[in-house]
């Protein structure tokens, strides 16, 4: 049986004394009078039997005056007795300083303590190892304190203004293809953007390299050739299982591996649980979804290079993804000045009512081969300008954020289906406060660098606005206090808040 | 606000916590990943606080709870206190009793019971009474198989 605890002591003192249901004593008091008890009773024992308690402080003493003390142990109540050389065949037993009109002429090796510390005299016979038996404090009795996280605070109001603590955080990713063949750089392709995403936060649930496979958070995928599927649509496969900082998983998986290139099986769990999954099966959810742009779960090899030069794999990520409420990760793929393929994992901030878990995925490759896009998403022109970056937000909404997008749940009016919620047209009238995060970040300046350069140097931290709003308008439009304005490195709160400048 | 780990920062929006808290213990339980035993190292603000060893970023689900033990207390007795629990339920029974003006002669003769018993217990057998030496026995008399006795 386990030892009663303060709850169970503070029941049976009411009991005992028919104070059950009355307020005649409050727990509080109870606790104190339960502590004195205790302190009684520990007295009682010790009276009896001085060593029922009893503890042992071992410690060694350099000698001399300044090395003949030392600190006693916190607990200590008070001391039994002293040994010199102990575990040894010349233990000694050290008596007390008889008197303190001896303790600057101790004839012999004596020691004198108190609650400060404790100290053998004479200093210049205290060197050597010591064993102290004490008797500790009786201990205090105390209900621990219980906390339960509650649910996040959401508070409508304005968008979190992009500084320097709520930025967003890019890298670009060079030479992602790799050049040798279809598959080199549909797996080179693969295995960067996925580096990237763990070096901006996601983390490793699991992985199979078609040889050993565990949802154990280690990552087998350490170079872009572990990316595999060598027998074969029936044979072992790679796979690798990421979690964001919102609970979010995602596995990317080898579906075909052969001269045509690799296609990619991508799931997506909002709420994350995935567990499972061997060297033959990708992990399972109990709620998770596959892109749809395909019949099956599985997409062309979104890079399915095969020609010479660079591609740029770029990646932003929010970096209030660990310390506030929007997480957002997005990748762009960038050839030959063509946007081509675009992937976003996102977490809505303010997410419509019922939706366990506000996350969602996005994806569109805008053709397989970026040397010439089939469809391509956008082009560089069109990514350069903050007042022009899409040729219309039809473009945007019809081509990408449909596409893969699933929404979890279905607490939505018969007339607003998930494919309606995230459009871009849709998000940016106002009628819902997601994306969370701005349509896009300008940060196409070059392969090589991110941001906006303006009158004022180069940012990365530039919301843009929509085509066809006029100089002025704010975002999105419609709201009276949740919208702002980008000019340059200025960012401009619509609810009278002061102009954030850097 | 959400409640949570981030950046090695815990995150608990009801708590109320003060630099006592430093040093206490903390059980997390209902977590994803940070289920377990903690050491509190810093607190920061009421409502956040760093741990000894580093937790794994994670935003709480409601069924998270968190529980701390205050610095140089116990929860619950421990094994050389729990013989006594009845001892120290009748001692507060006791100074109940009292402060109501109410008769506690009966708790107060267990409480003399359960005294006896503990002391009884406690005490080196050694420490008992010793048998009184039989004067006059001699070695040969009834019940001896040899000669000799005390004198």
């Amino acid at each position: 049986m386990a030892n009663k605890s303060l709850t169970d002591i503070l029941l049976s003192e009411r009991q005992l004394s028919n104070y059950e249901v009355s307020g005649f004593v409050t727990d509080q008091e109870l606790t104190t009078r339960t502590n004195e008890a205790v302190s009684a009773y520990y007295d009682l024992v010790l009276e009896a039997r001085e060593t029922y308690f009893q503890k042992t402080f071992p410690f060694t003493l350099a000698g001399g005056y300044a090395g003949n003390s030392t600190p006693v142990p916190e607990d200590l109540y008070k001391v039994q007795f002293l040994d010199r050389n102990p575990g040894s065949s010349s233990v000694e037993r050290v008596p007390t300083l008889p008197s303190e009109a001896e303790r600057n002429h101790a004839p012999r090796r004596v020691y004198d303590w108190n609650p400060n510390g404790l100290v053998v005299l004479p200093p210049e016979s205290s060197a050597g190892p010591y064993l102290l038996t004490y008797t500790p404090r009786a201990p205090v009795l105390m209900a621990p304190v219980v906390v339960r996280a509650v649910a996040p605070t959401v508070v409508p109001g304005p968008p979190i203004y992009p500084n320097l603590a709520n930025e967003w955080r890019t890298a670009t990713v060079f030479n992602a293809l790799h050049s040798s063949s279809v598959q080199d750089d549909s797996k080179d392709f693969v295995f960067q953007f996925t580096a990237q995403m763990i070096a901006f936060g996601w983390t490793v649930k699991g992985s199979s390299d078609a040889t050993t496979a565990a949802m154990d958070g280690f990552n087998r995928i350490v170079a872009y050739s572990n990316w595999t599927r060598p027998a074969g649509t029936s044979g072992p496969f790679s796979w690798l299982c990421l979690q964001n900082g919102a609970g979010a998983q995602v596995i990317f998986a080898v579906n075909t591996d052969n001269g045509g290139g690799v296609n990619w099986t991508i799931r997506f769990a909002p709420g994350g649980g995935y567990t499972g999954g061997s060297t033959t099966s990708t992990p399972t959810a109990a709620t998770d979804y596959a892109p749809t742009i395909a019949s099956s779960a599985t997409v062309s090899a979104p890079f399915n290079g095969g020609s010479t030069g660079i591609g740029g794999i770029h990646r932003m990520v929010a970096r209030v993804q660990v310390t506030t409420d929007v997480k957002q990760t997005r990748i762009m793929c960038m050839f030959n000045g063509v946007l081509f393929c675009m992937m976003s994992w996102e977490t809505a901030s303010r997410p419509v009512s019922g939706w366990a878990h506000p996350s969602f995925m996005a994806w569109d490759t805008g053709g397989d081969n970026p040397a010439s896009p089939s469809t391509p998403i956008a082009t560089e022109n069109e990514w350069r300008s903050p007042f022009k970056l899409f040729p219309a937000l039809t473009s945007f909404a019809t081509t990408l954020m449909p596409l893969f997008t699933q929404i979890e749940g279905t607490n939505l009016a018969a007339n607003e289906s998930s494919v309606e919620v995230f459009t871009g047209v849709n998000a940016l009238s106002g009628k819902y406060e997601i994306p969370p995060a701005p349509p896009a970040l300008v940060n196409y300046d070059s392969y090589a660098t991110s941001g906006q350069t303006g009158r004022h140097g180069s940012m990365s931290d530039v919301y843009v606005v929509p085509y066809g709003l006029a100089l002025g308008s704010s975002w999105p439009p419609g709201s009276s206090d949740n919208s702002f304005n980008v000019f340059g490195n200025l960012i401009m709160p619509g609810d009278g808040n002061p102009v954030v400048t850097s | 606000m959400i409640d949570g780990v981030a950046s090695g920062v815990w995150t608990l929006q009801a708590a109320a916590l003060d630099q006592s808290y430093v040093g206490s213990p903390m059980t997390i339980a209902g977590s994803s990943f940070n289920n377990g035993n903690w050491v509190v190292a810093s607190v920061l603000t009421a409502q956040t606080f760093t741990t000894v060893a580093t937790p794994v970023n994670e935003e709480f689900s409601t069924a998270v709870t968190a529980t701390f033990q205050p610095v140089g207390t116990i929860p619950a007795l421990t094994d050389t206190l729990q013989p006594g629990a009845l001892w120290i339920e009748l001692f507060v029974a006791i100074s109940i009793l009292d402060k109501a003006e109410q008769d506690a002669t009966s708790l107060q003769s267990r409480l003399a019971l359960q005294t006896k018993r503990i002391t009884d217990a406690m005490r080196y057998k050694q420490d008992e009474p010793k048998q009184v030496p039989l004067v006059g026995a001699r070695r040969g008399g009834p019940g001896w198989r040899g000669g000799g006795g005390w004198v």
